[in-house]
């Protein structure tokens, strides 16, 4: 129930503008606080012996160390220093002294505040046990190394009658105790803003006045009359229930707080001889003072800070389950958990909602979810889902046709995670299913329309597909004459014969090839990624296509540089190419014999992209038309659909290419096309391909 | 005698090997070719032979070949092979003097009985060719007035309206008669006239160059 401001607005690097008149008010603040400490430290100095329990002025020097820029660390100094002059001279203490003093002050301040700043790169909360721990030791190292250097100034200036040693350790307790005191109070006050104490509920107010009440009957009761003399020293824990509930409820600053009355209380009943702690020589009773306090206050500090943490732990998990509750909501995807030992199905709100059934209706395990797959996605879908189980997977992704209601099929893509014990045995198995039937339904209409196109290349490319094969079917007649006439002329089988043979078995893969080829682009398929040398995709389509430009009457030639391997599917640039081919073929039928040409040529633009050019000789594209020939639809032809070049550019872009269009100065057109090299991963990663619309 | 020569020209080197075996295994001398420019480079000598000729060749195809070779005194019968059936090119191509036009793929029986008729062809021509050669050195050997002489005779005049266009004595148009028929190797008027009828086909094919 403490208040919590962000942490994340004190990061460095996002500086706070200070306020107009900061500087002014930190000055004051500086001073008064420093002034007031040094009366307050010299108020609770054990007469009639002059030792300090607690010297307040360094502890509130460190904390204003700890809250204000490291920038403004120069302000504060100069702040202090007259207060520091205006108390101590007070005291007739000569000027050199009260300037060591200084001096060693300012040294634990600084140590303090920068060991802190090293130990925690954020501003000090005391809202988790790293700050305690790393606030502690810094106090203590700051007291312990400067308290060598005050016990040198006092033996120097010799002031008073104690000896080095004894100084030393008087010094260490009390600023110690000062700065567990002061410290973590003033940190965690300042951190409070006035909007959120304005916003505490009245409920807040009560239990926190009903607290203060408490611990102060309770406190100055035991340490501050003489009700407790007889009973002692037992009693000195009771104010222990009350810090607890302070820490339990208020938080840091709430234990601060608590611990810094109770301290107050304790050392000023102590020092006048009133309490358990009270009743031996002063020297004796400050020591006690001091021990008690150094005990009590680090483990309320750690005790509230731990409460914090784990407050913190729970918000965030409430948060994140609300977030992900939300998510959950927003979303229309399914979500199932699935516990691997029992094979328990547990479903998100929506259950299977998006594909129809009721919410409340989910499969309860899988065995009834594979029921629902389509009969030909189920063996494939359970070996998917074993396989990444068995293989130690931690992701698994699978696609199938889930049957709706009404008995049509929803295409689903599963996407799942497998929570695996330390031995990394399988615990659980969380996925989320999608519905992805209109992006199917999209892709197989593409899919259909890039193969129609293919098809209609094919049938262009009769008279090349007839030669290319009829070839092989040539030479593979002939070697079965040859081989019969070398049986007929009685070989037993002649290395001779054997070399028929393997030829004979040469051309007839030789054929199967081409067919598989042709097959390959008439087949409806889904796009395969894979790297290549796109001048060698060049080289097999102009072989097949080579008769048929002949017969066309048209030459061609090529200038096929040196390129980087490209990315892409094989059969879709074999598309794009044949396409390219013919609509150049097309666009020169009406060219005078002798002048019909193309030119193929590759280049590498850069690191990551190769250009292939295919330049006709051509009627050329009319120039307000050149933007709208990749429309789909869009001819200028008399018998075309209108589809070749919007497939193209849809196959292209598909893999991160582009193409575009010139006319050529003299003659025809240049249609210019880029894919994407093995160098460039970002916008079409090899396993999953961009989709086409 | 050396095996007939076939000259086999195709740019699939699958097509051309095979072929050469089957040639080759029938007892020919087959000699390939990748391209029809490695034809006529080539080195051949005169024995009997004939050419098998793919179509598509690239570069010069095989019907430029076959005009390009044509013109030459010494060209062997050629088979065309065309992978599909083109009417319009066969027909240049017979029209041009082509033995025989196969399509792929060609089975043995088609191709040697094929190469046996074009063997044939070859053998003709040959001879003929050899004939001519032949009848036109022993021509070579006349004298022009015995030229003029033979011509006189073949055309039937007597030696008496020879002697009397010339302006010569008929004892001298007889000597140069007798020598004549000597060179010629005619043992007879008729065979002097059938020898100058081959002589005069030659000397037609000759200024004219191939049918």
């Amino acid at each position: 129930m403490y208040v919590d401001t962000d942490r994340a607005a004190y990061a460095p690097g996002r500086q706070r503008a200070e306020p107009r008149g900061y500087g002014f008010q930190l000055f004051v603040l500086v001073f008064a606080g420093y002034y007031l400490g040094t009366r307050i430290g010299l108020a609770l100095t054990f007469l009639p012996n002059p030792i300090s329990v607690l010297w307040p002025p360094n502890a509130i020097l460190f904390a204003a160390l700890l809250v204000v820029p490291h920038r403004l660390w120069w302000a504060v100094i100069a702040a202090a220093l007259p207060a520091h002059l205006l108390a101590e001279l007070q005291g007739g203490v000569p000027i050199a002294m009260v300037l060591c003093w200084f001096v060693s002050n300012m040294t634990e301040a600084l140590i303090g505040a920068a060991c802190v700043r090293l130990l925690v790169r954020e501003p000090l909360t005391f809202e988790a046990l790293r700050d305690v721990s790393a606030f502690l030791f810094a106090a203590f190292v700051a007291t312990f190394a400067s308290s060598f250097l005050d016990s040198g100034f006092v033996a120097l200036n010799h002031w008073g009658r104690s000896a080095y040693w004894d100084t030393w350790r008087v010094r260490l307790l009390s600023n110690f105790t000062a700065s567990l005191t002061f410290v973590p109070l003033i940190v965690t006050f300042r951190r409070l803003n006035l909007a959120q104490l304005g916003a505490v509920k009245r409920s807040q107010s009560v239990e926190a006045a009903a607290l203060l009440v408490g611990l102060l009957g309770v406190t100055l009761a035991v340490f501050d009359s003489g009700i407790a003399a007889s009973v002692a020293p037992a009693l000195i824990y009771l104010p222990l229930p009350f810090l607890l509930w302070a820490a339990l409820r208020f938080g840091p600053a709430g234990a601060s707080a608590a611990f810094a009355t109770v301290a107050i209380c304790v050392i000023w009943g102590t020092g006048h001889g009133l309490g358990p702690l009270g009743m031996r020589l002063p020297a004796e009773n400050a020591l006690s003072v001091q021990l008690f306090l150094i005990f009590v206050g680090p483990a309320l500090l750690c005790l509230a800070a731990a409460l914090a943490e784990r407050a913190r732990a729970q918000r965030s998990l409430l948060l994140s389950d609300r977030r992900f509750q939300l998510v959950l909501q927003a979303t229309k995807d399914s979500v199932y958990e699935r516990d691997v030992a029992t094979d328990a199905l547990w479903w998100s709100g929506n259950g299977l909602a998006q594909f129809g059934y009721a919410a409340d209706n989910a499969p309860g395990n899988f065995a009834s979810t594979v029921e629902m797959l389509h009969p030909d996605d189920r063996e494939r879908t359970i070996r998917t889902r074993a396989g990444a189980v068995d293989n130690g997977d931690p992701l698994w992704e699978a696609e199938f046709r889930l049957r709706r209601p009404d008995g049509t099929y929803a295409h689903v893509h599963e996407q799942g995670l497998i929570v695996r014990d330390a031995g990394r045995r399988p615990l659980q198995m969380i996925a989320t299913l999608t519905d992805v039937t209109e992006r199917h339904d999209a892709d197989e209409f593409s899919q259909r329309l890039a193969q129609a196109s293919r098809l209609t290349a094919i049938g262009e490319l009769t008279a090349s597909i007839a030669h290319e094969i009829n070839q092989p079917m040539s030479a593979i007649l002939s070697n079965v004459d040859a081989a019969e006439m070398l049986l007929d002329a009685g070989d037993q089988g002649s290395s001779e014969l054997r070399r028929v043979l393997d030829d004979i078995r040469s051309d007839d893969l030789r054929a199967s090839e081409i067919i598989q080829h042709i097959r390959g682009l008439a087949k409806k398929r889904k796009t395969e990624v894979e790297q290549f040398d796109i001048n060698d995709l060049i080289r097999a389509v102009l072989r097949l296509v080579g008769p048929t430009v002949k017969q066309r009457g048209v030459a061609l030639d090529t200038d096929l540089k040196r390129v980087p391997l490209v990315r892409a599917d094989r059969i879709h640039v074999q598309q794009v190419l044949l396409n390219l081919l013919f609509n150049g073929m097309d666009a020169m039928s009406t060219t005078p014999d002798g002048e019909r040409a193309l030119h193929i040529t590759t280049s590498q633009i850069d690191m990551m992209t190769v250009e292939v050019r295919v330049r006709d000789r051509g009627h050329g594209v009319p120039p307000d038309q050149l933007d709208r020939i990749f429309d789909s639809f869009f001819t200028t032809k008399k018998n075309g659909m209108g589809l070749g070049l919007s497939i193209t550019r849809s196959l292209l872009q598909t893999h991160g290419g582009a193409i575009r269009a010139e006319n050529n100065g003299d003659a025809g057109a240049t249609f210019r096309f880029t894919l994407p090299t093995v160098e460039r991963r970002g916008d079409a990663p090899p396993d999953t391909p961009r989709r086409s619309g | 005698m050396s095996q007939p020569v076939v000259h086999i020209v195709d740019d699939d080197d699958s097509v051309r090997e095979a072929l050469s075996r089957v040639l080759r295994y029938a007892g020919f001398d087959a000699r390939a070719y990748a391209s029809a420019v490695e034809f006529l480079v080539a080195e051949r000598d005169d024995a009997p032979s004939c050419i098998v000729l793919d179509v598509g060749l690239p570069g010069m195809s095989g019907v430029e070949l076959q005009a390009a070779i044509g013109r030459r005194e010494s060209t062997p019968p050629i088979i065309f092979l065309t992978g599909r059936g083109d009417v319009a090119t066969s027909v240049r191509a017979m029209k041009a003097g082509a033995v025989d036009f196969l399509t792929k793929p060609v089975d043995r029986k088609a191709l040697l009985t094929a190469v046996n008729v074009a063997l044939a062809c070859d053998a003709e021509r040959r001879h003929r060719r050899d004939e001519i050669r032949d009848v036109r050195e022993r021509f070579d050997r006349l004298t022009s007035r015995e030229r003029e002489v033979f011509a006189e005779v073949v055309r039937g005049k007597l030696n008496k309206q020879i002697a009397e266009a010339f302006g010569t004595s008929i004892r001298t148009v007889k000597a140069h008669r007798a020598q004549v028929m000597a060179k010629m190797e005619a043992g007879s008027l008729a065979e002097l006239v059938s020898v100058a009828g081959r002589l005069e086909t030659a000397q037609r094919a000759t200024s004219q160059g191939p049918p």
